[in-house]
């Protein structure tokens, strides 16, 4: 008897594993755990038999089939696991998206190409200490013209044509006035610069009538030529790459001396010469100099104690090399097919 | 200024290119800006600086050439050719006004034969762009070019009472200048007489009266030193910038008068022939006497930062024509009277450093403390605001200050007449503006009528106004304009085009972003003119009026020909950056324990606002409410005309414990009942 039963096991188990290996899907698999697993299933039908035999065998058997139970289980477990897995990956296979469709995106705006080259050159600036003040648009002849060296009647005007509002009120040609208030209002050491929109009366490719200017101002004991050439070699180099060579060329404003203007070497052409440069090789980028010891006499600062270097940009300029603009109108137009590319 | 190196050689060798020389010049402060070839002659464009009046002349650049290349100059001394008649038979002249004319030197030519100028001197004017005339005025403007002194040539038979008088007149008086242009001459405008009036606007212009002309015969010479304040103080009125006025409102040489007048007698006298005076009038009613300057020599260092030796700062103040005295550790300078530019100390250092050359200084970090750097009270927050815009799909435009006063007339009420510019550009540019909308408006305009409708610009900037009293006020502003679609570039989204709650939504997120969103109260914006007044609210912050936002109304849109709806705001940043300072977000414990959610729908009066149903869930005393979210409103069937259909979803919770249901659905009655006690709310089941 017992042998019988022990066969029958081997039998139902070898046919449940053939069988089981045709599984073909998910409802196969139920009717294959119905057959063998279920209440009225094979292995239970096992189980029954088990009263025939002896007391003393029953455990033994048992345990055969209960690990029959058990190996069916999980290989019928493995089977729609493996079932499941097919069937997704079938499913998958055939969703197919065009994936040269744009992108869904949220769409963001530009910063305008000067905000970004004024924080760009804001940011260097403040990176080496410099703080950052602003002053009124519409100043004062005094704080614009004279407090600077640049009495009235002279020939210097002329390098700034000027709006005026009232005879003594004017649209401030530069953003200097800035460093003589706060010149007027703090001791040294002072390092600051003043961005800010500035007004030239003034229209054609390169000028406008509104423009952005960077000024800056470093006042102190024991400032000299020297510290001038290092911070805005630094400056120029940061802004517009380590390789680009950078020179200091003799100049005039009435407000410094001695006076520089700043070349880097030709953004376009790397300094070999070509139309933008005007063969050149070089393309100005900011004027500069020591502060002229008028300036501090004006503010109160003893000129035999107190040397300094003062400088200034348009960020027009800076943007149209960084960016390789040819036109300064395109900035005030607003096209937003201009600005999406910033 | 133009320049013919081939005439610079007369004056100093020159052995190297033309391109060698340029950069030479250009290193050395007189920046050439253009290169030019004309026959075996080179012309430079020099960009002369404000200060370097010398250098408006070939000798001025020539000594310049000879000082950076340790060259002497080649000095001409003009043939001395004298007649037989003396100048007290032609002419008598005096000088009325000593501070206008510190120096006035008169020659008399007689029997010069008018005619075309040779083409050695024709060549030349044109080289240097100057029209040719005839053989007497090109040798004035020959010489001027030559030596920065700028000459004039009377007709000797014009000069009425045979007498010159420098002098300021006590009236205004009218004068026909050169250029057959009448002008108005004030008191203070210098002018040349003859015995009954005025004969050339000294400095800058002769007159009609006295012309050279192809009859003349006789002609009188004028080579003067006039006061430059004065000279540019009366070209400037009259907008009469010359050739001459150019120089002498920089500084002339107030010793070379006399050597120029020669120099223009020898030319005249070899391409017009005639006779010259046997002596020559040089009145000098003020004496200028050559500038003198101590420089210490600590002072090269403090301000250059390098040693550069006495001996060394003496040879190059040589080399500039400076007189020099040594002194212990100082050099006495005697400054030559062609250089004006040159007064102090610090102007010789400069001088040193250029001719030292700019780039033999090591570039040097300065030696600072470490300080702590300051910023404008409003610029982090500025920079945030753009953010949070450019995050709502908004590009930043910069818009021009200016505006026309027509831009402004719809704005009448919300912003103060704009302040004028006496001297615009053109009528669109001549009033600074009192609002941004109009130049953000334009902008938008142009996107548009060149196919870009989707349009979503901002703008940060100051607008200007003047209050009735105090001082002027520049206040800090931001404003957007939205039109075109929702969903920019999507393709496979709805077609819809803004509204009210997308421009709303972008002013919500700069609030926000300035932790003010919670603090903003709504109101209806119907007394703005420009905006549709169902369609429009205005923010406030802490009671005070920040700004609006809306529908532009469609005649103010057209004025912009902006055909499509266009939602506008404009904010006062300034207030809202102030009334941000002191807001920072505060933190509160995340729960450790479920929330629970329920939905409400409600049938109100058209009219309910939203916030009205909200202020009714808050203070209906359930404090178990953490949010309210609202995610429906409907009208239409199922709901009677008049009235609308509002749904939100109220989430409960509590910091301390799991709530139950009871508990919820407690609270969420009793704010059921409370929005049909107080609204007369009905419940949608």
């Amino acid at each position: 008897m017992r042998e019988d039963l022990i066969k029958k096991i081997e039998d139902v188990k070898r046919e449940a594993l053939h069988e089981v290996a045709v599984v073909a899907d998910v409802d196969a698999a139920e009717k294959w755990r119905i057959k063998y697993l279920g209440r009225k299933g094979a292995v239970p039908a096992l189980l029954t038999e088990m009263g025939s035999l002896d007391a003393s065998e029953r455990p033994v058997v048992g345990r055969q089939i209960n690990d029959l139970k058990n190996a069916l289980s999980s290989e019928i477990e493995l089977r729609i696991e493996r079932l499941a897995k097919k069937s997704m990956e079938h499913a998958i296979s055939k969703e197919r998206i065009d994936i040269t469709l744009p992108g869904r995106v949220v769409n963001p705006g530009h910063r305008h190409p000067v905000s970004q080259a004024m924080d760009y050159v804001v940011d260097v600036f403040t990176g080496m200490g410099f703080s950052v003040f602003e002053g009124p648009e519409i100043e004062t002849d005094y704080y614009n013209f004279e407090g600077l060296n640049v009495p009235k009647d002279h020939p210097a005007r002329d390098m700034q044509d000027t709006f005026y509002v009232t005879g003594d009120l004017l649209l401030r040609t530069h953003t200097s006035p800035v460093q003589v208030r706060v010149m007027e209002r703090a001791k040294p050491p002072i390092f600051m610069i003043a961005p800010g929109a500035v007004y030239r009366r003034d229209s054609d490719v390169s000028h406008s009538p509104m423009f952005h200017q960077v000024e800056g101002l470093m006042v102190d004991c024991g400032i000299t030529f020297g510290d001038l050439k290092g911070v805005l070699t630094v400056f120029c180099k940061k802004v517009f790459g380590e390789k680009h060579g950078v020179r200091f060329r003799p100049s005039f404003f009435p407000f410094t001396e001695p006076s520089a203007e700043v070349d880097i070497s030709c953004v376009m052409c790397g300094g070999t010469g070509c139309r933008v440069c005007k063969n050149t090789g070089w393309m100005e980028i900011l004027g500069c100099g020591m502060v002229d010891p008028e300036v501090f006499k004006t503010v109160g600062y003893d000129p035999a104690k107190i040397t300094g270097f003062a400088f200034g940009m348009g960020i027009e300029r800076v943007a149209m090399l960084l960016y390789g603009i040819n036109d300064i109108r395109l900035f005030y137009e607003n096209d937003l097919r201009f600005l999406e590319q910033f | 200024m133009r320049v013919s190196i081939d005439w610079l050689k007369e004056f100093v060798d020159i052995r190297m290119k033309p391109e060698a020389l340029a950069d030479l010049l250009t290193m050395g402060g007189l920046e050439v800006e253009s290169i030019e070839t004309q026959g075996q002659d080179t012309i430079f464009e020099i960009g002369v600086t404000p200060n370097r009046a010398d250098c408006l002349s070939i000798m001025g650049v020539s000594r310049e050439v000879a000082a950076f290349t340790k060259k002497s100059l080649r000095v001409k001394r003009p043939k001395s050719l004298k007649g037989k008649k003396r100048m007290a038979d032609f002419i008598t002249v005096s000088v009325k006004s000593p501070k206008g004319c510190p120096r006035y030197s008169l020659r008399v030519i007689d029997g010069v034969r008018i005619g075309p100028s040779p083409a050695w001197i024709v060549r030349r004017l044109v080289s240097c762009g100057v029209r040719p005339i005839n053989n007497v005025v090109d040798a004035t403007n020959y010489v001027m070019l030559e030596t920065g002194q700028p000459l004039h040539a009377f007709d000797y038979r014009f000069l009425r009472g045979k007498k010159i008088v420098v002098q300021n007149f006590r009236e205004s008086s009218n004068f026909m200048t050169l250029d057959g242009e009448m002008r108005k001459i004030l008191p203070s405008d210098l002018l040349i007489c003859d015995g009954e009036g005025g004969v050339a606007l000294a400095g800058i212009m002769g007159g009609k009266n006295s012309e050279v002309s192809d009859s003349t015969t006789t002609i009188v010479l004028e080579s003067a030193y006039f006061e430059p304040t004065g000279i540019r103080r009366t070209a400037k009125r009259l907008g009469l910038s010359s050739e001459s006025s150019r120089r002498f409102e920089r500084g002339v040489d107030p010793a070379g008068t006399v050597n120029v007048l020669n120099r223009v007698t020898e030319i005249i006298c070899e391409i017009a022939g005639g006779t010259p005076t046997v002596d020559f009038i040089d009145l000098k009613p003020q004496k200028i006497l050559p500038v003198k300057v101590k420089l210490e020599a600590s002072e090269i260092k403090r301000i250059l930062g390098i040693d550069i030796k006495l001996p060394e700062a003496k040879a190059i103040c040589e080399r500039l024509g400076m007189k020099s005295a040594k002194q212990p550790k100082a050099l006495a300078l005697t400054v030559p009277t062609y250089r004006p530019d040159i007064t102090r100390p610090i102007d010789v250092i400069e001088e040193i450093a250029r001719l030292y050359g700019y780039h033999r200084f090591q570039a040097t970090m300065p030696q600072a403390k470490a300080a702590p750097i300051s910023l404008p009270k409003y610029f982090a927050k500025k920079s945030a605001a753009r953010e949070a815009l450019v995050g709502c799909g908004f590009s930043e435009a910069v818009l021009m200050s200016f505006a026309a006063a027509k831009d402004h007339e719809p704005f009448t009420g919300f912003a103060p007449a704009p302040i004028e510019i006496t001297n615009p550009l053109s009528t669109e540019e001549s009033v600074m503006r009192a609002v941004l909308l109009p130049g953000l408006l334009k902008a938008a305009a142009t996107n548009i009528s060149r196919q870009r409708t989707d349009v979503r610009l901002f703008a940060t900037g100051r607008v200007f106004h003047r209050p009735v009293a105090g001082a002027l006020e520049e206040p800090l502003r931001l404003a957007g304009v939205m039109a075109g679609r929702r969903k920019i570039g999507s393709w496979d989204g709805s077609k819809d085009i803004v509204d009210f709650y997308d421009a709303k939504g972008a002013v919500e997120a700069v609030l926000n972003t300035l932790n003010l969103g919670k603090l903003a109260v709504w109101q209806r914006g119907d007394e703005y003119p420009f905006l549709h007044p169902g369609k429009s609210a205005v923010v406030l912050v802490s009671n005070r009026r920040v700004g609006f936002v809306g529908e532009l109304k469609q005649d103010i849109a057209r004025v912009w020909d902006l055909e499509n709806d266009c939602y506008v705001f404009e904010l006062d940043f300034e207030t809202l950056a102030g009334l941000s300072l002191g807001e920072r977000p505060q933190f509160s414990e995340l729960s450790k324990f479920p929330f629970v959610e329920r939905d409400l729908a409600i049938i109100v009066d058209e009219k309910t606002p939203s916030v009205e149903i909200l202020k009714v869930i808050q203070n209906s005393g359930v404090s178990l409410v953490t949010e309210v979210a609202i995610f429906d409103v409907y009208r239409g069937k199922g709901i009677s005309e008049g009235k609308k259909s509002m749904a939100y979803t109220i989430r409960y919770a509590s910091p301390e414990r799991t709530l139950t249901d009871e508990e919820v659905n407690t609270g969420h009655e009793t704010i059921i009942r409370a929005l049909e006690k107080n609204l007369g709310a009905v419940l949608r089941t």
